[in-house]
């Protein structure tokens, strides 16, 4: 259902459809003419010319332009292939008038929907208007002391502006058609015609509000001073309120944290307030700041609460390297224990830790998280060295690994029983040689990430571990303690980035050798280096973009760009630290000013106070006696009171006039107001848009179209080189890793693999003789490293081991031909339990096992790991 | 804070922009509206194609009757004429 809104807006669009309906009238009558003119013997010009007529009624009646413009499509598209015989001359006037009226039809369709939008437009201004009207109403009424009085002052104002804008609105619609309808009839294009419209409009709009508003400008002077002074009060108090709010609810959120009371948080309230001033160009707030004390706090058990300093670090480091101070406090805590250094100190080799991970090109948040779940292991493995533990944290990462993940498989090669025995049978699955003494020997040094790659190289050695079967792939599990996902990622990293990031880990390891020798911070120097480092890193987000950029396009560019960077850099540090320079002592002695000045006042207020607060109580007392005593009279006044109005009703009517007049006044001024902020912010988005239009332009993107061009030549260049495509290797692999170990030759039953080829098969039995028969070739099989290693998932109920003793005794019997009974067999075992003893070599299947087993055993003293 | 007349005339003078209902409101409000116009594609779109219509129109008719003014005279008449940018 059309609102009165609608209504109106379509009694305005009518002027636009009279012109249209003049016109189709007109070519109505030129239709008559046409069939009065056309020769009878051929009807069909005639015909046509009627049911043209007819439509053209039809628009008159329902207005409804669309189907008209349809309606005279076809007939246009009908009657150029229609033979009008001897009215071929009329008929072309005709096909010509059927043009006109599509012209005039299709152009009133789109003048209508531009003219409604015109009116859309208008409709939302006036509601915007209306709405600002009442929100000066709101606002004016929250002004503390003055406010009641002066909305109700700019209430009839209020009124008037509504009314101003009804009228503004109308007067623009009103405005706007007349004159486009005007300009149109008189030739003038479409374009033209809407301009002048919307001159039209706004003549119309501002005529409609002539006279609208009564103004008196002595008064108006008056009460813009009342009324600014009153904002600007309001404004100061509202400012600092919400930044008092801000901090108190960070102190009690840090109380919540910890459980610690007020008088147990020393000069927390203070550091809030300071670090978050300080860090705010970092986007630090002070809910991040207590956060990062709570979180310190905590970490401590309570026992002590983080200084100026570290708070400032922590919250520096968590903006700008995503290092969360709950992370940092873990990693403070684990440095304070392996170095026995203080939290600054501690504080300050977290930062270097930080720059020295992402000078090794590692996520300097992921180092620090590995870090703080490896408290354990770092006071496990690493002698109180921070140093050796920061390095391994960041040398891990850049194998794909963690410090955690290296000390299990430096934990796993130690225990030297399980350890050999699973390399042993690793070994005789894969049929080479598996060595992980040098690995085991780092292990033992407590060097767990030199272990982890020295088990890393070995396993490069045996090829690519997708190509492995299943057992196999067990088999290197179990014997480097890894598991399958890591092993292969490791060995992926190790195959692309072979050799590329040493400079980068040596200067994080010079960085470290520097950072982690410096004792006995002070607060003041690690706030201070916190600064430098996060400015230094928000500095460094856009020119590592850049740099990334770089990296794709090869040394030459960056050689290139690098003087460019070296310009500005420096020149953007500067900027800022000029502003810092010169604003933060200007806030900072204003801080002090109004510290000591509100500081004076409240002393002087509260003994004011209170001795009126005293002398109000007093008072009350005969106050109330007295309000009592005269209730009587109070009331003899309530029943006179509608003769005193009466009475005084002409004085009424003079104050309402000067209510009405100040109303006026004050809602001229706040317009006024509101009409200069609008001009400035014209003028400051202006500076902003041509600013960034000159930056966009001229710097950012000719770098860009070079930086495309040259991207377009490398990838050109790239595609001829015939060696590439190691992605593609790694995501292959990668997605034979998901699939859980897919086979080419495999045998694959309802979409699972059941076994691999059958020549591949490796069959495990508890009686490897039963597979060959009692043949010699049974014999050796069942004492071969494989049947071993067969009979060993036996061990735990003991018939393995003697099976195996009983393979070698009916080896060793059948070789030699002998039809030997137990009491030969049990001297030869004791033969060889003699030999290994001696640490002489003995060999399986042509190689040697006992002597790497041997020297092993030598340096943990004894041979108690022997394999007998 | 107490003025003298010859203070007020001349604020009335100064401001007398802001002061006037009929410049102060209506140019705000006429400038929020022409932003919002400049702003609505739908109406510069919806003149574009009512003028490419008559254009073409126009054109159409002129091809039809070969250009020859007399006939376009006699087939159309001069309102229309003139609402569809004929110059005679």
């Amino acid at each position: 259902m059309a609102n009165d809104k609608q209504i109106e807006n379509q009694r305005e669009l009518n002027a636009l459809q009279r012109l249209t309906m003049s016109m189709t009238g007109d070519m109505s009558s030129m239709m008559d003419d046409i069939i009065a003119s056309s020769d009878k013997r051929n009807k069909a010009l005639k015909e046509d010319a009627t049911l043209t007529k007819q439509i053209l009624a039809d628009l008159k009646e329902t207005g409804d332009v669309n189907k008209t413009i349809a309606q005279i499509g076809t007939q246009i598209g009908q009657s150029k292939n229609k033979e009008y015989g001897v009215n071929q001359n009329t008929a072309a006037l005709y096909q010509a008038q059927l043009i006109a009226i599509k012209g005039i039809t299709t152009g009133q369709k789109e003048a209508a929907k531009a003219a409604q939008g015109v009116f859309d437009v208008t409709d939302e201004v006036a509601s915007n208007f209306r709405k600002g009207v009442d929100g000066i109403d709101e606002f004016t009424k929250k002004i503390p002391l003055i406010g009641p009085a002066l909305s109700n002052a700019f209430s009839p104002l209020k009124e008037k502006l509504n009314k101003g804008i009804d009228r503004a609105s109308d007067g623009m619609k009103n405005g706007f058609i007349r004159q486009f309808t005007k300009a149109k009839k008189a030739g003038d294009g479409f374009a033209t015609s809407f301009s002048k419209g919307i001159k039209g409009g706004f003549s119309g709009a501002s005529k409609a509000l002539s006279g609208t508003l009564g103004i008196s400008t002595a008064l108006a002077s008056t009460l813009l001073i009342a009324v600014g002074v009153g904002v600007l009060l309001y404004k100061a108090f509202e400012i600092g309120l919400k930044r008092f709010k801000e901090l108190d609810a960070a102190a009690k959120e840090f109380r919540n944290t910890t459980g610690l009371l007020t008088s147990q948080t020393g000069n927390l309230n203070k550091n809030i307030e300071n670090i978050s001033m300080e860090m705010a160009g970092l986007g630090v707030s002070a809910s991040d700041v207590a956060g990062a004390a709570a979180a310190f706090s905590n970490e401590m058990k309570g026992t002590s609460m983080a200084s100026k300093g570290v708070l400032t670090s922590m919250v520096a480091m968590e903006k700008s390297f995503g290092v969360s101070a709950a992370t940092q406090a873990k990693v403070n805590n684990t440095f304070q224990l392996m170095s026995g250094a203080g939290a600054k100190t501690a504080q300050q080799m977290i930062q270097t830790t930080i720059a020295a991970a992402e000078l090794a090109g590692v996520a300097p948040a992921a180092v620090m998280q590995d870090m703080a779940e490896s408290a354990e292991v770092g006071l496990m493995h690493f002698r109180g060295s921070t140093k050796a533990l920061a390095f391994a944290a960041i040398e891990a990462r850049k194998m794909g690994t963690t410090i955690g993940e290296t000390a299990k498989v430096s934990e796993g090669l130690l225990d030297f029983e399980s350890s050999i025995t699973k390399e042993l049978e690793l070994g005789a699955m894969l049929g080479t040689r598996v060595n992980f003494n040098k690995a085991r020997a780092l292990a033992f040094e407590g060097k767990t990430v030199e272990a982890q790659k020295a088990v890393n190289a070995e396993v490069g050695k045996l090829g690519d571990i997708n190509k492995m079967n299943m057992y196999q792939k067990q088999a290197l599990m179990d014997a480097t303690n890894m598991d399958l996902k890591s092993l292969v990622k490791q060995q992926s990293i190790a195959k692309k980035f072979k050799g590329i990031d040493g400079d980068r880990l040596a200067a994080a390891n010079s960085l470290l050798d520097t950072g982690m020798s410096i004792e006995n911070i002070t607060d003041k120097q690690l706030a201070k280096e916190a600064k430098r480092l996060g400015q230094q890193k928000s500095m460094q987000s856009e020119s590592d973009k850049l740099s990334d950029s770089m990296g794709m396009l090869g040394k030459g560019i960056s050689d290139m760009f690098a003087p460019l960077a070296t310009l500005l850099m420096p020149i953007f540090n500067d900027i800022v630290d000029i502003i810092n320079a010169q604003l933060m002592p200007v806030f900072s002695i204003l801080g002090t000013m109004f510290r000591v000045t509100f500081g004076i006042l409240g002393a002087i207020l509260k003994p004011v106070f209170a001795v009126l607060k005293a002398f109000s109580t007093a008072m009350m007392q005969p106050i109330t006696r007295i309000a009592e005593a005269i209730r009587p009279i109070g009331e003899k006044f309530e029943e006179m009171a509608p003769r005193i109005i009466k009475a005084i009703q002409p004085v009424i009517s003079v104050i309402s006039f000067i209510g009405n007049l100040i109303g006026d006044i004050v809602g001229t001024v706040i317009g006024g107001l509101v009409d200069g902020f609008i001009f400035a912010f014209d003028v400051i988005f202006g500076i902003f848009e041509s600013f960034y239009g000159f930056i966009q332009d001229y710097i950012i993107s000719p770098i860009r179209s070079m930086l495309d061009l040259v991207q377009k030549g490398i990838d050109a260049l790239a595609s001829l080189n015939p060696f590439g495509s190691s992605d593609d290797e790694l995501a292959s692999d990668a997605n034979q890793l998901q699939s859980g170990g897919s086979i080419d030759d495999g045998i694959v039953q309802d979409g699972k693999i059941i076994s691999t080829h059958p020549e591949d098969t490796l069959i495990a039995t508890k009686t490897p003789e039963s597979l060959f028969g009692e043949s010699m070739f049974g014999k050796i099989m069942s004492a071969s490293p494989l049947g071993m290693a067969a009979n060993s998932i036996n061990e735990s109920t003991g018939g393995g081991v003697s099976n195996v003793v009983g393979g070698i005794g009916e080896m060793i019997g059948g070789l030699f031909g002998g039809d030997s009974g137990d009491s030969q067999i049990g001297a030869k075992l004791d033969e060889l339990i003699i030999v290994m003893k001696a640490n002489k070599d003995f060999y399986i299947d042509g190689k040697k096992v006992t002597a790497s087993v041997s020297s092993t055993v030598d340096k943990i003293g004894s041979n108690s790991y022997a394999i007998v | 804070m107490k003025i003298t007349k010859k203070e007020a005339t001349l604020f009335k003078e100064s401001h007398s922009r802001y002061l006037s209902e009929s410049k102060f409101l209506a140019k705000l409000f006429t400038r929020a509206v022409k932003k919002g116009i400049d702003k609505n594609p739908n109406i510069t779109n919806a003149i574009q194609r009512a003028d490419s219509a008559i254009d073409n129109a126009r054109a159409d008719i002129e091809k039809k009757l070969n250009g020859d003014r007399d006939k376009i005279k006699k087939a159309i008449p001069l309102s229309v004429r003139k609402y569809l940018g004929f110059d005679y």
